[in-house]
C-alpha cells in the first residue's frame, strides 16, 4: 500500500512535468499532419457522427423509453455524453498503457520518474472528453431540456475516472513490456468495453442478471454516473449506486495496489527489455 | 580524500546481464527461484572498486566489450548493479552518442524536450537555448529533424546540451570520439572549466590521445576486471605497452586469450562475487568478520552468495497488501452478489405482482362475463 502511495505521490510532485509533457507532446503527435492540431476536435466528432446515423437516426428502438422528448438531437446528447467519456477512458488506456514501452529507449538512459508517463496520456487525451462534453451540452440544451440537477458530480466522475484509468494503465504498463502479446487481450477488452459500457445501447433496457452485472462494472460506473450528471438523472443508475461505489473503488485500490508493487519490483528489468 | 570529497564510490560492483534467449525463456526465467537461475548469466562487471573524487576527470579506456559502458550506466544510475554497493553524491547526467534524442524532432525541439525532461522550467530553457545552439556550432541545422545529421552533428548537439545543464558528474560514452577535432578542442576547453568547478567527468574514449590530454586518473577495464586505476602518466603507458604486445601476437593466439577470458565472464557466480566482497573486507579491516575456520567462512559466504541471488528480494508484495487485496475481492464478490441476488428478488416479485393483477383482470372479467350470462339466462326478473 506504501508503494500505492509513494507512486501517486510522485504523481503530485511531478504534476509542473506532466503538464509541461502534454503541453509538448500536443505539438509533435500532429506536427505533420497537414490540419494540424485540429484534429483533436475533428477526430471525435466524426466518429460520434458515423454511430449516431446508424443508432440515433438508423435504429431507433435503442432509444431510451419515457423521453421527455422525441427530437433525435436528445439520444443524440444522451449518446454524447457517454462517448465522451468512454472515448476519454479508451484514448487514456490504450496510450497510457504503452506509454512507458513507447519511452523505454529514452527513459532508460536518463533518470526519469517512469511512473508520470501515463499521467502524461490522461493529461493529452482530456481534449476529447472536453470537445465531446461541450458538443453534448449543447444538443441537450437545443432540445429544450435542461441539465442534470447532479451537475456537481461531474468533479466527482473525473476524479474517479483519473484514479481508474491511472491505476488501470499502472498495471498494464508493466505487464506490457514483460508480455507484449498482452496488447491484444487489451485492446479486445477496450473494443467490447464499448458496447457493454452501455455507451451506445441503453444498458437500462436489459432487465435481466447480465443487465445487473453489466451495470456493475468500473466501467458503467463512469459513464453512467457521468450522464447521471450532466444529462439527466437515472434512477436505475441511483438504485445501484452504493453496491457500484464499493465495487469501483475496490478495483482502483486492487489495481493500484499490484500495479504499484509490479512497476516497483520490474522498473530496473526494463532496461533489459529495450 | 576527506570523505566530502568523495563523489563516487564503488567497492565490489558486479553486473550481471541475462543472455538472449526466446521470450518464453525469459517469462520462465522470472518466476524461477533464484538457485536455479545462473547458467544463462554473463558477468560484465566481475567486481569493481574504486574511489573518486571532486573536481577528477576519469578516463575509462580497455578493449571492445570489457564493461567500459556497463560501469558508466551503474555509475550513472541507468541501471543498478548486480552486487556491491555504489555511492554518489551529486546529480550525474550521461551523454551517449544520440542518447535520448528523439530522431523525428528538430534539434531545437531536442533541446526542449531534453530540458523539460530534466525539469528545467520554460523560462530557463528560453534562456540556456541560445547558448546550447551556439556551442553546438550546427547553425540552421537545428531547426532541421535528427535524423537527418552525421553522427558527429549527433554527438555535438548532445554534449552542447549537457554542458549547459550543469550536472555534478558527467558522463561521457564515447561521444567525444566522433567529433572533429576543433569541436572536440572547445569541448575539452569546456571540461576543463568543469574541473575547476570541481565536477567531476568520468569519459570513455579510444583515443588514447585524448586520454592523454584531458583525464587525471585511468580506469582500465579489461573484461570485467578493473584490471588497474592510477594516474594517467602511469597507466596509460601499462595499457599502451600491453596493446602493443597483444597486437604482436597470432590471430589465434589472441582468439583463444578472448575466448578464455569471456568464458570466465559467463562462468563466473555469486559465490565468487561473494567472496570477493568478503575477501575484500578482511583486507580492508581485519577485525571485521572472525570465522573460527575455513569451513565457517565458506558457508558464511554461500549464504551472502544465496542472498544475493534472491532475485528482486529487496521489494516484496508482503503479507499486508496481499491481506488487503483479498479482503477487497471478497468485498467486489459480495457486494456483487448482493445486488444480484436483491435484483433478482425485485424481477420475480415485480413479476409475481403482474400476474396477481392479470389474475384479478380475468377473474374480473369472468365475474363480469357470467353475470351478463346470468341475466341472458334467467331472463330479467321483472318480466
Amino acid at each position: 500500500m506504501i508503494n500505492a502511495l509513494k507512486i501517486l505521490w510522485e504523481q503530485i510532485t511531478h504534476l509542473p512535468l506532466i503538464v509541461r509533457m502534454v503541453k509538448f507532446g500536443d505539438q509533435s503527435t500532429y506536427k505533420n499532419f497537414i490540419l494540424g492540431q485540429t484534429w483533436k476536435f475533428v477526430n471525435p466528432i466524426l466518429q460520434v457522427t458515423a454511430y449516431f446515423l446508424m443508432f440515433g437516426l438508423g435504429l431507433r428502438q435503442v432509444s431510451m423509453p419515457g423521453a421527455p422528448t422525441s427530437s433525435p438531437l436528445y439520444y443524440l446528447a444522451w449518446m454524447l455524453f457517454g462517448m465522451a467519456m468512454w472515448r476519454f477512458i479508451n484514448e487514456a488506456v490504450m496510450s497510457g498503457s504503452q506509454a512507458i514501452k513507447r519511452q523505454l529507449g529514452l527513459v532508460t538512459k536518463m533518470k526519469f520518474p517512469m511512473s508520470i508517463l501515463p499521467s502524461v496520456s490522461i493529461g493529452s487525451s482530456i481534449w476529447t472528453l472536453i470537445v465531446l462534453t461541450v458538443l453534448g451540452v449543447v444538443m441537450l440544451l437545443l432540445t429544450g431540456q435542461p441539465l442534470s440537477p447532479n451537475w456537481p458530480y461531474v468533479i466527482y466522475y473525473l476524479l474517479a475516472s483519473f484514479l481508474f484509468i491511472y491505476s488501470f494503465d499502472l498495471i498494464n504498463s508493466t505487464i506490457l513490456i514483460i508480455i507484449p502479446d498482452y496488447i491484444s487481450i487489451l485492446r479486445l477488452v477496450m473494443s467490447m468495453g464499448m458496447w457493454f459500457a452501455g455507451v451506445i445501447f441503453n444498458l437500462n433496457l436489459m432487465n435481466n442478471a447480465i443487465g445487473d452485472i453489466l451495470r456493475l462494472t468500473p466501467f458503467y460506473y463512469l459513464i453512467g454516473g457521468y450522464r447521471d450528471a450532466l444529462f439527466a438523472p437515472d434512477a436505475s443508475f441511483a438504485s445501484f449506486f452504493t453496491p457500484a461505489t464499493i465495487i469501483f473503488w475496490s478495483t482502483v485500490a486492487i489495481f493500484m495496489i499490484v500495479g504499484a508493487y509490479l512497476h516497483l519490483r520490474y522498473k530496473d528489468d526494463f532496461v533489459e527489455y529495450k | 580524500m576527506s570523505e566530502d570529497d568523495k563523489k563516487i564510490v564503488a567497492k565490489q560492483v558486479t553486473k550481471r546481464f541475462e543472455l538472449e534467449t526466446s521470450s518464453k525463456e525469459k517469462i520462465k526465467n522470472l518466476f524461477k527461484p533464484a538457485s536455479q537461475k545462473d547458467d544463462n548469466g554473463f558477468w560484465s562487471l566481475k567486481g569493481v572498486s574504486f574511489e573518486v573524487g571532486a573536481g577528477e576527470a576519469i578516463g575509462v579506456v580497455g578493449l571492445n566489450g570489457s564493461g567500459k559502458s556497463t560501469l558508466l550506466n551503474v555509475v550513472s544510475g541507468i541501471f543498478p548493479q548486480t552486487t556491491g554497493d555504489v555511492e554518489i553524491n551529486g546529480d550525474t547526467s550521461i551523454i551517449s552518442i544520440g542518447a535520448g534524442l528523439k530522431m523525428n524532432l528538430t534539434g531545437r525541439n531536442n533541446i526542449e524536450f531534453k530540458l523539460l525532461m530534466m525539469n528545467f522550467n520554460h523560462k530557463q530553457i528560453k534562456e540556456l537555448m541560445p547558448q546550447i545552439i551556439e556551442f553546438s556550432e550546427l547553425g540552421d541545422f537545428i531547426d532541421q529533424p535528427v535524423k537527418s545529421y552525421s553522427s558527429g552533428m549527433r554527438s555535438k548537439l548532445g554534449f552542447s546540451i549537457m554542458a549547459f545543464t550543469d550536472p555534478d558528474i558527467m558522463i561521457i560514452d564515447e561521444a567525444l570520439s566522433v567529433g572533429d577535432s576543433t569541436f572536440a578542442s572547445k569541448s575539452f576547453d569546456k571540461i576543463r572549466e568543469f574541473k575547476k568547478q570541481g565536477k567531476t567527468i568520468f569519459f570513455v574514449s579510444h583515443s588514447n590521445a585524448q586520454v592523454k590530454e584531458i583525464a587525471d586518473k585511468i580506469i582500465w577495464m579489461h573484461y570485467g576486471e578493473l584490471r588497474e586505476f592510477g594516474p594517467t602518466d602511469e597507466v596509460m603507458p601499462h595499457y599502451e605497452a600491453w596493446q602493443k604486445d597483444f597486437k604482436q601476437k597470432s590471430q589465434s593466439e589472441r582468439d583463444a586469450y578472448v575466448a578464455e577470458k569471456k568464458k570466465a565472464q559467463r562462468e563466473f557466480s555469486y559465490t565468487d562475487a561473494a567472496t570477493q566482497q568478503v575477501d575484500e573486507e578482511l583486507a580492508e579491516n581485519p577485525n571485521a568478520k572472525q570465522f573460527d575456520s575455513e569451513a565457517d567462512k565458506e558457508s558464511y559466504i554461500q549464504k551472502l552468495a544465496k542472498k544475493m541471488a534472491k532475485r528482486g528480494g529487496k521489494l516484496r508484495f508482503g503479507w499486508i497488501n496481499l491481506l488487503v487485496v483479498i479482503a477487497l475481492f471478497v468485498g467486489v464478490g459480495y457486494a456483487t452478489y448482493d445486488t444480484l441476488t436483491e435484483a433478482h428478488q425485485e424481477r420475480v416479485q415485480t413479476q409475481q405482482r403482474k400476474e396477481q393483477k392479470a389474475k384479478q383482470k380475468r377473474e374480473a372479467a369472468k365475474k363480469e362475463s357470467s353475470k351478463t350470462d346470468a341475466n341472458t339466462m334467467y331472463g330479467n326478473s321483472s318480466n
